[in-house]
């Protein structure tokens, strides 16, 4: 469909190209695009760390509260829309939000967090870790109970300290995992919607845009649905393109 | 041999065996205060809404705990439930989740048996098609189901909720994966005994497979529950919306902090429920369901 005019009324009208054309000269998808890198920047990294550390911690011998897991993981059983509004009341800009008020008890000037162009997307890319990190350290919890206990008591013997161990032993054997990991990531913040529309509904100045939220405007507001397709398209080949390159780094890891 | 563990121990940490105990009790303590920091971090959006949900206070104010309630009353549950088309908005969530979870469990459940245990021609192309489809994100997929569900008529119905949601492919592998680890012989002897397929898959198979069901059934359930993009789009009429977009309708249309909260948590409570009822299960399906795919 992405090569037509279609406004589900009338007859599909066929365009050829167009329609790509059109992409290349549309500021705000544009800067949707960019947006979305910036929130990958934002967020893949972050997440991949805070999933590990979690997982370290949940999987620690040392760590006598079990329970902490559930804390961790209870954002992952909740809906976008309910941290959202959780997130609105948070951050809410000016003199009254809670995490200004907090700020305020420290003696940190507020923060306009939701008005800024620049701070709109991290505190949407926050709201995002927090949901999803939860689920990372599952993945690593599970891969890190796969590590044998042999390698560390050989370790142990071999008279290595906590650090050379982790260094040495832990994060070589859950390469595999965070390569895995790495895809999931980045899928997700490409798939960034849900708090867009609910918090900032793409502004300050077009500063939250993400593709999705530019697709969901075109084809269910705007009647594009031609336009939105090729949006589509566009977003499913550079996931796409995104996995096979990853996919042929690690390979190139492997041999290596 | 006691003695040798004793001095690579002393060889390790060098004075005595009670220095080194004495060491790790206060590491544990700290790693334990860490955990529990975190946790406290992670949990205070959730403490914040539950305690917020039972306070008077109706615009944000700069006290800093004014989300504390000063005097718990209900009177933000009982605004919201008395809301029009709130009720409503619950029991189609309901409907929205349940009808998908006994579906995909059925359907996962006889795919499952015939990607793993039947061969016939093309099965694992077939298989390999159905895997590569995981990797279309659910969003591309919303404008062709649009223009597919307009030309059907079928937009603002129950069905157009109901229908992509009757099975997918995530299930039907995890489903596979587990069967895997089911001996042929069972389904063998059943067989010689004169069962038909639908029944080795039904009384044999499903009976030993509860485990992997009970993973699928509450994975579905959670993500049907939370699902709002579908929904959003699909639905136009508010009495056919499930709870989640009942309640970003709610945040668009009033201020209140304790009503927007109060509809938070009754958004949030069955999947809570769920959570905690059956934590072994989310856990496990997550892990053997990814780490393969």
């Amino acid at each position: 469909m992405s090569f037509f005019h279609w406004n589900y009324i009338n007859k599909p009208l066929f365009l050829g190209f167009q329609n790509w054309g059109r992409i290349v000269h549309d500021q705000v998808f544009l800067k949707s695009m960019v947006n979305t890198g910036l929130f990958s920047l934002y967020f893949v990294v972050p997440v991949i760390v805070l999933g590990l550390v979690l997982a370290l911690l949940i999987n620690s011998k040392l760590n006598k509260l079990k329970f902490v897991r559930s804390m961790y993981y209870l954002p992952v059983v909740t809906s976008f829309v309910v941290l959202s509004a959780l997130w609105l009341w948070l951050f809410a800009s000016g003199d009254y939000g809670i995490i200004n008020n907090f700020l305020k008890l420290l003696h940190l000037s507020p923060q306009p967090f939701y008005n800024s162009e620049t701070q709109a997307l991290q505190v949407l890319s926050l709201l995002s870790i927090y949901k999803c990190a939860g689920t990372i350290m599952i993945y690593y919890y599970a891969a890190l109970k796969n590590i044998p206990d042999t390698l560390y008591e050989a370790a142990t013997i071999d008279g290595a300290n906590e650090r050379q161990k982790l260094m040495k032993i832990t994060l070589p054997t859950l390469q595999p995992t965070t390569f895995y990991v790495l895809i999931l990531a980045i899928t997700w913040s490409f798939q960034v919607f849900d708090s867009a529309y609910l918090i900032t509904s793409g502004g300050p100045n077009n500063s939250t845009q993400t593709i999705v939220y530019q697709i969901y405007l075109n084809a269910f507001t705007g009647a594009k649905g031609g336009y939105a397709s090729a949006q589509s398209v566009l977003l499913f080949l550079m996931i796409l393109t995104i996995t096979l390159i990853l996919k042929r780094f690690n390979k190139n890891d492997n041999e290596a | 041999m006691i003695r040798y563990l004793k001095k690579t121990n002393g060889y390790k940490y060098p004075g005595n065996i009670t220095s080194y105990r004495k060491r790790k009790r206060i590491n544990s303590v700290f790693c334990s205060l860490f955990a529990l920091i975190i946790g406290l971090l992670f949990s205070f959006p959730f403490i914040m809404m539950i305690s917020g949900s039972f306070s008077a206070s109706t615009v944000m104010s700069d006290d800093v705990f004014f989300w504390w309630p000063k005097h718990w009353i209900i009177d933000n549950y009982t605004t919201i439930l008395n809301r029009s088309y709130f009720i409503t908005w619950i029991a189609n969530s309901f409907l929205y989740a349940v009808v998908p979870v006994l579906s995909t469990v059925i359907i996962s459940l006889i795919l499952g048996y015939f990607f793993e245990k039947r061969r016939f021609w093309g099965r694992n192309f077939l298989f390999w098609c159905f895997l590569s489809m995981i990797m279309v994100p659910t969003q591309v997929l919303a404008v062709p189901r649009f223009m597919l569900f307009s030309k059907m008529n079928l937009i603002d119905t129950y069905k157009v909720i109901l229908l992509p949601a009757i099975w997918d492919i995530t299930s039907v592998f995890f489903m596979r994966q587990y069967m895997k680890g089911i001996p042929n012989s069972i389904e063998e002897a059943a067989i010689i005994d004169g069962c038909g397929v639908f029944r080795v898959i039904f009384s044999i198979y499903a009976p030993m497979c509860v485990p992997a069901i009970a993973s699928v059934a509450i994975l579905k359930f959670v993500s049907q529950w939370n699902e709002f993009f579908y929904p959003l789009v699909f639905l136009t009429s508010e009495n056919k919306y499930p709870i989640t977009v009942g309640l970003s309708s709610i945040m668009a249309e009033s201020s209140s902090f304790g009503l927007t909260m109060a509809g938070a948590v009754v958004n949030f409570l069955p999947t809570f429920i769920v959570f905690l009822c059956l934590q072994k299960y989310f856990i496990e399906g997550i892990t053997a369901g990814g780490i393969k795919g």
